[in-house]
């Protein structure tokens, strides 16, 4: 019952706070805009005045996208680099950001306010720096001894395989497998935030080894809210593509539509950050209460 | 004495009935070819030491007019020896992106090698080199005869061998219990008499094998009876003569093969044996289980290449052809052509979205026509094989499967068969390379792949798009039916093509297309016009003093000046590359007339003016794409209104994905 209703509360408050949704939203659009801006002109430069690129409106066109890349790959890989570190840096803000969410969600029946958003990102942002970098650690150092073991595995079964069908099943299980224990560093150092904001501790340490305990003493009520509230992006995702080729980007007038519908996504994939949020405090504020 | 007499006839009836019964079928009444190199071959094959034991009975006719004094045999399984053969110093220890597997070395062993009247010429075989300088290369033999063969004689050699199969990983070998066996045993080389193909004078054309070489052989009749464990399912070269248990565990499989210049033969005990029926023609396919459902996709890209050669080329002669399947691991062995048996390849789980299964069974079937009925020298000129198979491979794809759609149908990624071999050609790091003409082993820095296979292909289509498919079709049936079993080189092509296009087009292309074939084939220049710019200037109307009527007037107010306004507009375009080619200028003006230029291709730039009311709004050189090999296609055109639609619609493409990773990223976060 309890992920019930910390899914529905979840929901109710990630739809209430949508100023708050909305500045997220517009925090990523300023995030990519740079690249996006330098991708265009990428492009302007490389379709040039020439009029091949006119079939590229109704099909994709497999020749110009190779000329395009033979010609033009130079630039583009300058630009594609870029993400690299605009995707650390924007880490780092959502890192500062995530003060804010936790700090306005905690505060179940006050109006939003832009003060006491920036002020919970400042009040939280080196505590939380902390735990990203403990727990981004931890994850680097996870990831890397679970691919050696899941190697040795995926080696073992395969290596006498009679059958390209055990290399391939054995190759999503693995990646799955991999997934699993990545997955659950990152909803521990979730649970270490709304810790940290509820209790408001200044050791993370602590704080961080309170969230383990917290998971996996409710692994399934926490596993289970958190399938739960990922079916929303997921099943938003399915109906997105679908509409993606139903549609298509074949007219100005279809251009447009699309872009409405991409950027309603990428609102929607912001209201799903503040929903897990949402989601995840109420279920630890029960059973913290329940214990 | 009556009853004597009936013993007689019945024992008459009965020798003749056995002698047929036990004869084999014959497959052609007439011969299609020469018949120069005939075995008869008998293999057991051991599953636990994975070696074939062999009796081969050689006959060599000697076609010439030459007293030959000695024979020369390819050995190719020897280049799997060590790492000191020819073949793995030139590999790096692999092909195709494989690598040999520890402990998988292969060797092929003469034992004994008998003349019919029991001279032994074992001790008189020594290993050469004719390619290269190394010694420790065992992949071609020499055996002088004390006995020459003389002009139009055969001579008849018993060979006793033994081969050690190496794990498969190029083309032939086991893995587990599956085996691929190809270049198995002893083979004759090609003896040329002065003036076939290149040779001077009479001389064996036997070459090392090479990382990058294939086959080259003559015609004959195989009869090969392969032992092997009774739990096999067979496949081979030919047709199917007879099974024989014998009460061992083992039972011997039977083959007849005329008129072909190779044996191949495959078994393992998983096989699935699937047949079906095209006209004269019975397609086996041997699946492996786990893909049995893919199996339609052999059967259907067979029939549209047996249908596509059969209406283009020529008649596939044969009354078989076996698509096998290779086993996982294995996979080495794929996409490999030998007469009537072709191994493609197939995934379990991957669609037809990835249309590679329908690719090489097309491409390797295709291959019966150049390296199997024609009958190239592969070592000395690839591109008349894979090249010529590639360009048709590349038809029949499109045709079938889709121009656009041909490879690779995913939603929102879609390439086709021609447009990937464009691609391959004009994204060379370095297309200047090395001729097209070039020996297979000879292309020592590279490119043999894309050059050999593409660039062939993509000249092939500019010849087709210049001379029209029409007068390509009736060249490519010329050269095929005059050369099939001949062993033809590329003097013997041009000569085709230059007999036939001026039939059709008369001096158009010139005298003969010599010029074509020497920049696309013996050069390594490359091919790249473009639209250098457009320009629209605005006529200033006249002003001053003109004679009109006899009489001197003044324009100088404006309502003396001719109010209809003209442009001086052109249109210029460049050679880039230094490949000429003739070619066209489509130029195109606001008021939607065309006006489609000619030109011959060979100065640096040309340039096209017009006075007319109307302003260019964009010129295309070669609009219709005749010119395959340009290397650059998105230079070939200029607008004064680029269309900015496509830049967003990528734009916005990309801003929608970015904002998803990073979105991803504040996970982290």
């Amino acid at each position: 019952m309890s992920v019930i209703l910390a899914f529905t509360t979840g929901i109710k408050r990630a739809t209430s706070e949508f100023r708050m949704v909305l500045l997220l939203y517009v925090v990523n659009v300023l995030a990519v805009l740079g690249l996006t801006l330098a991708f265009r002109s990428v492009l302007v430069e490389g379709f040039g005045a020439t009029t091949a690129t006119s079939s590229l409106m109704s099909e994709m066109n497999y020749m110009v996208l190779q000329e395009f890349l033979r010609e033009h790959g130079e630039e583009l890989g300058l630009v594609l680099r870029q993400i690299v570190w605009f995707s650390l840096i924007y880490m780092i803000v959502n890192t500062l950001l995530a003060g804010g969410i936790l700090t306005i969600i905690r505060e179940k029946d006050t109006r939003f306010s832009l003060r006491e958003f920036f002020s919970g990102c400042g009040t939280y942002f080196f505590r939380f720096l902390r735990l990203f970098l403990l727990f981004g650690i931890l994850l680097i150092v996870c990831a890397l001894l679970w691919i050696f073991v899941l190697g040795v595995l995926f080696d073992a079964i395969t290596a006498e395989a009679t059958s390209e069908v055990t290399w391939i099943i054995s190759f999503f299980v693995m990646v799955v497998l991999f997934l699993l224990p990545i997955m659950i560093v990152i909803l521990i150092a979730d649970y270490a935030k709304i810790s940290t904001v509820l209790s408001n501790t200044h050791s993370m340490l602590r704080t961080a080894w309170r969230a383990v305990k917290f998971v996996f003493r409710n692994f399934i009520k926490v596993i289970s809210l958190q399938l739960l509230m990922l079916l929303i992006p997921i099943v938003l995702f399915v109906i997105y593509l679908w509409l993606d080729l139903s549609i298509g980007m074949t007219t100005v007038g279809t251009i447009y539509l699309m872009l409405l519908l991409q950027q309603f996504f990428i609102l929607t994939r912001v209201w799903s950050r503040v929903l897990f949020f949402s989601g995840e405090m109420e279920l630890f504020e029960d059973l913290q209460i329940a214990r | 004495m009556r009853t004597i007499s009936k013993i007689m006839s019945v024992a008459v009836a009965l020798i003749f009935c056995l002698s047929v019964g036990f004869a084999r079928q014959v497959i052609f009444k007439d011969p299609l070819s020469p018949r120069i190199a005939n075995y008869k071959i008998s293999v057991k094959l051991d599953t636990d030491q994975k070696m074939l034991t062999g009796k081969e009975t050689l006959t060599w006719r000697n076609m010439s007019n030459d007293i030959v004094h000695e024979l020369q045999f390819h050995l190719y399984l020897n280049a799997f020896k060590n790492t000191e053969s020819t073949f793995m110093k030139e590999a790096g220890g692999g092909l195709r992106g494989l690598k040999i597997p520890e402990g998988g070395w292969g060797w092929l062993d003469v034992k004994s090698m008998k003349t019919a009247e029991g001279e032994d010429l074992r001790p008189r075989i020594e290993f050469i080199h004719p390619d290269d300088d190394n010694s420790k290369d065992q992949t071609v033999i020499r055996v002088p005869l004390t006995k020459p063969v003389r002009p139009k004689q055969s001579i008849q050699l018993n060979i006793d061998f033994v081969a050690k199969l190496p794990r498969i990983f190029a083309r032939t070998g086991y893995y587990q219990n599956y085996y691929m066996v190809a270049q198995w045993f002893p083979k004759i080389g090609v003896y040329e008499a002065a003036g076939q193909r290149y040779a001077v004078k009479g001389q064996w054309n036997c070459h090392q094998f090479h990382a990058n070489t294939e086959f080259y052989a003559d015609y004959g009749v195989y009869d090969v009876d392969m032992t092997v464990p009774k739990d096999l399912v067979v496949g081979a070269t030919g047709i199917l003569q007879s099974v024989k248990e014998n009460g061992d565990g083992t039972k011997t499989v039977s083959h007849h093969a005329e008129d072909v210049h190779d044996f191949a033969w495959t078994a393992s005990p998983t096989y699935v044996d699937l047949s079906e029926q095209w006209r004269h023609v019975k397609i086996r396919v041997l699946m492996q289980p786990q893909r049995v459902h893919q199996a339609e996709r052999y059967f259907q890209s067979a029939k549209a290449a047996l249908e596509y050669f059969h209406n283009h080329v020529g008649l596939y002669p044969y009354p078989n052809l076996t698509i096998v399947d290779p086993a996982y691991g294995a996979m080495g062995a794929g996409g490999m052509e030998y007469p009537t048996l072709i191994t493609a390849g197939s995934f379990w789980g991957i669609g037809t979205s990835l249309k590679f299964a329908e690719l090489v069974t097309v491409h390797e079937f295709g291959h019966n026509y150049w390296y199997g009925l024609v009958g190239n020298n592969e070592f000395e000129e690839a591109w008349m094989d894979e090249g010529f198979n590639t360009y048709y491979e590349t038809r029949i794809m499109d045709e079938v499967y889709g121009v656009k759609t041909s490879a690779i149908e995913l939603p929102g990624f879609q390439s086709g068969d021609l447009e990937s071999s464009r691609s391959s050609y004009a994204g060379m790091a370095n297309p200047k390379i090395a001729p097209v003409f070039t020996h297979a082993w000879e292309f020592k820095q590279g490119g043999y792949g894309t050059l050999t296979y593409q660039k062939t292909a993509v000249f092939l289509t500019t010849l087709e798009r210049m001379i029209g498919r029409t007068v390509m079709d009736t060249l490519m049936k010329t050269y095929f039916n005059r050369w099939k079993f001949k062993h033809p080189c590329a003097r013997d092509f041009l000569a085709t093509v230059n007999e036939i296009v001026p039939k059709f087009h008369g001096n158009k292309f010139g005298r003969d297309l010599n010029w074509y074939f020497d920049q696309v084939l013996y050069g390594t220049d490359v091919c790249d016009y473009a639209l250098r710019y457009i320009a629209n200037n605005e006529v200033n109307p006249i002003q001053g003093v003109v004679e009109r009527e006899g009489k001197k007037v003044t324009l100088e107010e404006k309502k003396d000046i001719e109010t209809k306004k003209l442009y001086d507009s052109r249109a210029v375009a460049i050679r880039l590359g230094e490949i000429k080619l003739p070619t066209s200028v489509l130029v195109h003006f606001d008021n939607g007339q065309e006006v489609r230029e000619q030109w011959d291709g060979q100065s640096r730039w040309v340039e096209f003016k017009y006075r007319r009311p109307e302003k260019i709004v964009w010129a295309t050189v070669d609009p219709d794409t005749v010119l395959v090999i340009d290397i650059n296609w998105m230079n070939n055109s200029k607008t004064t209104e680029p269309p900015t639609p496509p830049i967003w619609k990528y734009t916005l493409k990309f801003l929608f994905w970015l904002q998803n990773a990073f979105q991803l990223a504040a996970i982290l976060g």
